[in-house]
């Protein structure tokens, strides 16, 4: 038998380390378990979301015929400060509305995710593959009735960063670059109504596909330097600080390095 | 690799080291040693598991380097023309051309409101009706005089019970707390006491040293100079001495006193800065005690805190379930009740479809009559400006199908770079692969990767199936 057979050994030996070099990347990978993500949209498709987005919805009908009413016959000014106070109205009722849905929502997240010790969890849609899905527990929590306890400890330190740009759309080049891209598309916009004015067809499509690759430059142009400076410091602060890597604060959930002020320095 | 080195020693030697690798391995696989698994994975891939089995990929690139980005970006660029065309304003139009333009604005907006407010009524006034009928239904169905009613109640009253008991494991938990961070204050309070106990004892115990030392100081000064003293006060008891001698020999006792004074005052000024720094590391060093004593206390006091949030939770969790279990058995048994009965489903179903049906019967008509309104609005007030004037409304609309076959499009490709990218990151070791970021650390890139994966199977297969390219063994999970 082959059992027996010393000089088999060395063969069958050769294969099982052969095997097990195949396999060791997919064995390493399961080691990484503090990354977890959730689907912030299929919370949002729970029943009180739902109910709270009909809610909504029907609020917002009645505030728009209220609206149509209130602004009849008035001066552009008045107009102006009526929608701002339907628009301030609305909001309140949002916050009422979603307020203490969202509330629950990220303390039961950030219950599940301390219970699984995950240092970060990101929505969904920026993973594409791998990390630990917990929208199933958070929605079992969430469908339980009651107040959802959040967990005493804070999240563990994390090597996925994250940075909020609307912290960095502040400042002053970034602003300037923003507000320089603005006026030059109102200034372009008022330029094609009037080229397109008496155009028809062909002509119509040629003159918006100017104005769109016309707008293109001026994005890169104006924009992609500082999109460009911006990147470099996000990555230069992630590897001063050791992180994996930096995400949008948008897509972060729970957990996580926040570095926004550490770019906003670099970037000063 | 290993072959050769199998070829090259006895059967039982490789097999001693073979056995010796996959030790090793195994280690690797449970510590993560980097080490020792970045050489076996080969020179393609250096740094892989050295960046914590983490990776991400640029979708941008990747969407641009799939071979449907082509129809991807002519859709994109229908939709960008349409939005333009959508938002674009006539321009160059006499007064009364705008005038004309205004006012069907005016009228246009004023249709949309009331067309979604009719749409809006009509579904709330069905919706009602349905709702009104089916729960006369149940409570026919089940003998109560409301059927809606009795769920509700019951509904309620379970809510009440389980916010009562999450209540009171609350208030256990902020008392345990409360309990937990006054014990912590005490004992810290009390260290402070001890720590600054001892700061006190030792700087009098120094300061005393200082002081002996300074008075054996003065004490050696003094016999120094008590011989050149004694003999300058002697002379000084000389009752003929003259007026210049006297002076001369008082100022040379001056002399000596003033010399011995200013010696023991510069030790003393010596003593005290040292004194001062001494007592300045002391309390340095008490207060870097309490700080590592308070660090300690708390991360106890967490620890505690966590465990017993766990215990509350374990121990809540079979009162949630027993009484979610009463509530579900209430409303199952209902239920139950309700299916069971085949004449109340028909019935219910049948208010639905009708319900349904006249909904829908209706707002095709609302909808149909619109249309033929905005058309009819947008034909007199051209006809009045002798202009054509556009319905940005119909260009929204094909913009939104436009924009939805698109979406369509993306969710296809992304898809199937998703498999690729699952491929890619089994293949090396990647476990966690992010497709969005702002800025990349130690993480793996892998965007190249996949661009080459993807390339390889749009070059192995024909253009009519390279719309779905087939996974690769290992990545079609």
């Amino acid at each position: 038998m082959f059992m027996h057979d010393k000089r088999r050994w060395p063969v069958i030996l050769g294969l099982i380390a052969a095997f097990t070099l195949a396999i060791t990347p997919q064995v390493l990978a399961i080691d990484v378990t503090d990354i977890g993500f959730v689907d912030q949209a299929a919370l949002g498709q729970l029943g009180p979301f739902q109910a709270a987005q009909a809610q909504f919805a029907q609020y917002q009908r009645g505030l728009s015929g209220q609206f149509q009413a209130a602004i009849k016959g008035k001066n552009q000014s008045d107009q102006q400060r009526i929608y701002q106070d339907f628009n301030q109205r609305a909001a309140q009722k949002q916050r009422e509305l979603f307020g203490p849905l969202l509330g629950r929502a990220q303390a039961a997240i950030a219950s599940v995710a301390a219970n699984k010790g995950l240092s970060v969890v990101v929505d969904k849609q920026i993973i594409i593959f791998g990390g630990l899905d917990i929208t199933n527990d958070v929605e079992n929590m969430l469908n339980q009735p009651g107040p959802v306890v959040p967990p005493i400890n804070s999240p563990p330190p994390s090597a996925v960063g994250y940075v909020d740009q609307q912290q960095l759309d502040t400042l002053p080049k970034v602003k300037k670059a923003n507000d320089d891209y603005l006026q030059f598309r109102q200034n372009l916009q008022s330029q094609l109504n009037a080229q397109l004015s008496g155009k028809a067809g062909a002509q119509r499509q040629q003159i918006i596909t100017s104005f769109n690759n016309q707008l293109n430059d001026q994005q890169k142009k104006l924009l992609q330097p500082i999109v460009d400076e911006t990147t470099k410091a996000i990555s230069d602060v992630a590897k001063k600080k050791g992180l994996l890597l930096v995400i949008d604060a948008t897509n972060r959930v729970y957990g996580g390095t926040d570095i926004t002020p550490d770019v906003i320095k670099s970037l000063q | 690799m290993l072959s050769r080195v199998c070829n090259k020693r006895s059967g039982r030697q490789t097999a001693a080291l073979l056995l010796l690798s996959l030790v090793a391995l195994g280690g690797c696989g449970r510590h993560q040693n980097n080490e020792g698994v970045r050489s076996l994975l080969g020179a393609n891939t250096p740094g892989l598991v050295a960046a914590g089995n983490v990776g991400y990929v640029d979708m941008d690139a990747l969407v641009k380097a799939h071979p449907l980005h082509a129809q991807l970006d002519a859709m994109q660029q229908q939709i960008l023309v349409l939005r333009q065309e959508s938002v674009s304003v006539p321009s160059g139009m006499t007064a009364s051309q705008n005038a004309a333009y205004n006012a069907m604005q005016r009228e246009l907006d004023a249709a949309q409101q009331k067309f979604q407010q009719d749409l809006a009524q009509r579904r709330t006034f069905y919706e009602q009706r349905e709702a009104d009928a089916i729960a006369q239904l149940q409570a026919a169905a089940i003998g109560a005089q409301n059927g809606g009613g009795v769920l509700t109640g019951m509904q309620q009253q379970y809510g009440e019970q389980a916010k009562q008991l999450q209540k009171q494991a609350f208030s256990t938990l902020n008392s345990y707390r409360d309990a937990l961070f006054k014990a912590d204050a005490d004992h810290l309070r009390h260290m402070q006491q001890l720590l600054a106990a001892d700061v006190r004892t030792k700087a009098r115990q120094r300061e005393n040293e200082l002081s002996t030392a300074e008075t054996k100081y003065q004490i050696d000064l003094a016999r120094q100079d008590q011989s050149a003293r004694l003999n300058l006060q002697a002379k000084l008891q000389n009752l003929a001495l003259s007026d210049k001698d006297r002076a001369d020999y008082s100022a040379q006792l001056k002399k000596i006193d003033d010399g011995e004074n200013a010696l023991v005052s510069r030790l003393k000024s010596q003593d005290n800065a040292a004194l001062s720094s001494y007592v300045k590391g002391l309390q340095s060093q008490a207060s870097a005690k309490f700080d590592a004593e308070r660090k300690i206390t708390q991360a106890a006091t967490q620890v505690k805190l966590l465990a017993r949030q766990r215990e509350v939770q374990t121990a809540m969790g079979p009162q949630m379930q027993a009484l979610g279990g009463k509530f579900q058995q209430q409303l199952a048994d209902v239920n139950k009740k309700l299916a069971s009965n085949t004449k109340y489903q028909a019935q219910a179903q049948n208010v639905h479809e009708q319900m349904q049906s006249n909904y829908v019967a209706e707002a095709k008509q609302v909808a149909a009559s619109y249309h033929d309104a905005r058309r009819a609005l947008i034909g007199k007030y051209s006809t009045a400006a002798h202009m054509q004037f556009q319905d940005n409304e119909a260009i929204a609309a094909q913009m939104d199908k436009l924009a939805a076959d698109r979406r369509d499009l993306l969710a296809k490709i992304v898809d199937q770079i998703r498999i690729v990218v699952q491929h890619v990151a089994q293949t090396e070791g990647v476990s966690v692969v992010f497709q969005s970021i702002r800025g990349a650390g130690t993480a793996v890139d892998l965007t190249q990767a996949v661009q080459k994966a993807l390339a390889a199977q749009a070059a192995a297969t024909t253009p009519a199936s390279s719309a779905a390219p087939t996974p690769t063994s290992s990545g079609g999970s």
